[in-house]
């Protein structure tokens, strides 16, 4: 029975199914799931609110993928403003517009979510099935050095000049033209991202795909989740068009991200006793620029190719770090730090000669590191509290100094950060100017585009909002499985991770029905 | 002679009668309206105004970039936020009502008029001001405004060849890869 993918925008009234399981969320968990789900004779129905994409609506452009593929637009952000967070909004979730860095959950993260939060059975022996089977589909393999762009090859020779040994990382792509492009969607279908790899394979075996259809709330009856409202969009404006979709499920999973999934089971009066978007985590992203005299050409090839992972552990009171190269197409450059008039246009007109080499902080691994929490604001919207608090702070410090030393290393002949007043550097005795700065909130500019937690699995119910095998403890038939219920941050990007879980539930979601 | 309570509440209230004349008066400055080139969806004329004057003392444009004017990047603006949550736009449209009005840039950045009213280094410096404010929501306000108004701007190709950026290439003659086969990896 092949599947299908349809708009909600186009029913004329009031839509209501029934299915084996009902899927919310089509990105990086969902998909794997769903693809899972109905390879085994199960009938599935998955929402989405986005609207459904392909290579001939991607033109590189970075305007309308903002507007189109980005949740609200791309202006999403903390409560307080101070960090920008970019996640996908289409089908396929943020497969759609992610980087393609790929990397297997760390062991000693492993290592850390059986000791501290009583995960169990999800060890790298018993995992590594699961990575082996979704780095196949998705062809997840290492991009050649030789390949990388001058951004990332900034990040590759600072690094090895100063010992940091930076490796070639791994990307999911099949026939990539290095277009550079995969922040917009990938205009030849290279990227292996959700929509062209396990949502195809699922379409073609029965899945049924309910695009811009906004989920409302899960109904639930004592231990058991027994619908999902939702209702239609308009694709242009996602505005509410007044036709509600109701799916009556034997098996409801919430696949919907760390922030709308969080807050879908809010909307839902399902708190789990308050940890219901507790315990979320971004990798706060840091940036320090360099000026180089050869073209560096940052919007062109493949975003990321290169990692260091150097300065990932850092101690057992201090949170690590590590360092990747970030992409600079005009649109996205000019919105970091604070500078304008002419002195940004000066800054502008040198982006063809710059570098940008970033650090994603490693948060939730401290005892003391709880991260933010997804809360519901009064007029519907959800917002995502995090606090920057010393150790994050000490760490933006630190990384700070590594990534102008990198910069410096390189060949950069002169280097900023994207501080309110950029702080610059020209030699390694300058360095010491960044102790001087000041680091936090609205001080530097921070994003992120990997947001964790907010269902954190754990070993009893009173730690942690699912178990280890992703379903929620108060239910029977209410699973959660996307990025969210991770219980701290990776220290690589998570998209591997979600996948490979997603794989793993598989079995225990399909045992369920 | 001692103080009546009548005195007191005499003197007290002409004391903020006083205090409060040249509040209202600047609160009631007048702004400097432009019109937009389209109809508004989201935003008052105020606050269109407000918001063209923002981007222009941003994006002034020189001898070889345009003006954000000349790039409607207030009316696309406009056009975005109104496609969002509305709290959205009413959050941004009150935050230009803040940065517009007399009473607050006196009190907080020394200055006796309106923002649309000011001359162009003027404007520089109450952006300078809220940028650099001890203030965080400032702050806060500042990088939200100028992520858009940035973003608006340099995503417009008009800007792009200044920057050498080759722009968006066509990548339509390139066919897909085959469909995934188990035995083809």
């Amino acid at each position: 029975m092949t599947g299908s993918i349809v708009s909600a925008s186009s029913f004329t009234e009031a839509q209501e199914l029934d299915c084996d399981v009902c899927i919310v969320g089509s990105g990086a968990g969902g998909s794997v799931l769903a693809a899972g789900l109905v390879s085994r004779g199960l009938d599935v129905v998955m929402l989405e609110a986005g609207s459904h994409y392909t290579r001939k609506h991607f033109k590189g452009n970075q305007a309308w993928a903002f507007d189109h593929m980005y949740q609200e637009r791309a202006g999403r952000a903390t409560e307080d403003l101070a960090i920008t967070v970019l996640q996908g909004r289409s089908v396929g979730g943020s497969t759609t517009i992610n980087w393609t860095t790929c990397y297997r959950t760390p062991d000693r993260i492993l290592a850390h979510w059986a000791e501290h939060h009583g995960v169990d059975g999800i060890t790298p022996s018993i995992m590594g099935a699961h990575f082996d089977a979704v780095e196949h589909r998705l062809n997840i393999k290492e991009w050649p050095l030789e390949s990388a762009n001058g951004n990332n090859k900034v990040l590759l020779r600072g690094g090895e000049a100063l010992g940091w040994s930076p490796h070639a990382l791994k990307r999911n792509v099949r026939g990539c033209v290095n277009s550079g492009y995969c922040g917009e969607g990938c205009p030849v279908d290279a990227k292996q991202g959700m929509a062209v790899s396990y949502l195809a394979d699922a379409v073609r075996d029965g899945l049924r795909i309910i695009s811009n259809c906004e989920v409302e709330s899960i109904g639930w009856r004592g231990r058991t989740a027994e619908t999902v409202q939702g209702q239609a969009l308009d694709p242009e404006t996602d505005h509410p068009l007044g036709i509600g979709v109701t799916v009556r499920a034997k098996v409801i999973v919430n696949a919907g991200g760390s922030i709308n999934g969080p807050a879908l089971l809010l909307r839902s009066g399902i708190e789990a006793s308050g940890r219901v978007g507790k315990r979320t985590f971004v990798h706060p992203v840091a940036g320090v620029s360099g000026i180089y005299d050869e073209a560096i050409g940052p919007w062109a090839g493949a975003p990321q190719s290169v990692g260091c992972h150097h300065f990932s552990d850092r101690g057992p009171d201090k949170m690590g770090f590590f360092l990747e190269a970030a992409p600079l197409q005009p649109m996205l450059a000019s919105t970091v730090g604070s500078l304008y008039g002419a002195e940004h246009a000066t800054f502008m007109r040198q982006l063809g000669n710059a570098g940008v080499v970033i650090a994603l902080g490693i948060d939730g691994l401290l005892p003391n590191d709880v991260g933010g929490e997804v809360v519901l604001k009064g007029d519907g919207r959800v917002a995502l509290r995090y606090p920057i608090e010393q150790p994050l702070i000490e760490c933006l410090r630190a990384s700070h100094k590594e990534m102008a030393r990198c910069h410096l290393a390189a060949g950069a002949k002169e280097v900023a950060t994207l501080h309110v007043t950029p702080v610059v550097i020209r030699s390694e005795a300058e360095l010491s100017k960044l102790d001087a700065a000041k680091y936090g909130a609205h001080e530097q500019s921070l994003f992120t585009a990997h947001v964790m937690g907010g269902c954190a699995m754990g070993g009893t119910a009173e730690s942690s909002v699912v178990d280890s095998e992703l379903r929620m403890w108060d239910f029977d038939n209410l699973f959660v499985v996307d990025g969210s219920v991770l219980p701290t941050s990776l220290g690589v990007n998570p998209s591997e991770t979600i996948y490979a879980l997603a794989h793993r539930a598989r079995d225990r979601v399909a045992s369920a029905v | 002679m001692g103080t009546t309570r009548r005195r007191f509440l005499t003197y007290g209230i002409g004391g903020v009668l006083l205090l409060l004349a040249p509040a209202v008066g600047l609160s009631l400055r007048k702004s400097v309206l432009v019109e937009s080139k389209r109809p508004l969806k989201v935003l008052s004329p105020r606050q269109f105004s407000t918001l063209s004057a923002l981007a222009d003392t941003l994006c002034p444009g020189d001898d070889r970039l345009p003006p954000a004017r000349d790039l409607d990047v207030a009316e696309e603006l406009d056009t975005l936020w109104s496609r969002m949550h509305p709290g959205v736009g009413a959050d941004l449209g009150a935050a230009l009502d803040l940065l517009e009005n007399a009473l607050a840039g006196a009190v907080l950045d020394q200055r006796f008029q309106t923002f649309t009213a000011c001359e162009p280094d003027m404007r520089s410096k109450v952006l300078s001001d809220w940028s650099h404010s001890v203030i965080e929501v400032r702050r806060a306000v500042f990088k939200a405004l100028r992520g858009f108004v940035m973003a608006a701007y340099w995503g417009n190709p008009k800007t792009w060849g200044e920057l050498g950026f080759r722009g968006i290439a066509d990548y339509s003659a390139v066919p897909s890869p085959p469909p995934f086969e188990e035995a083809s990896l």
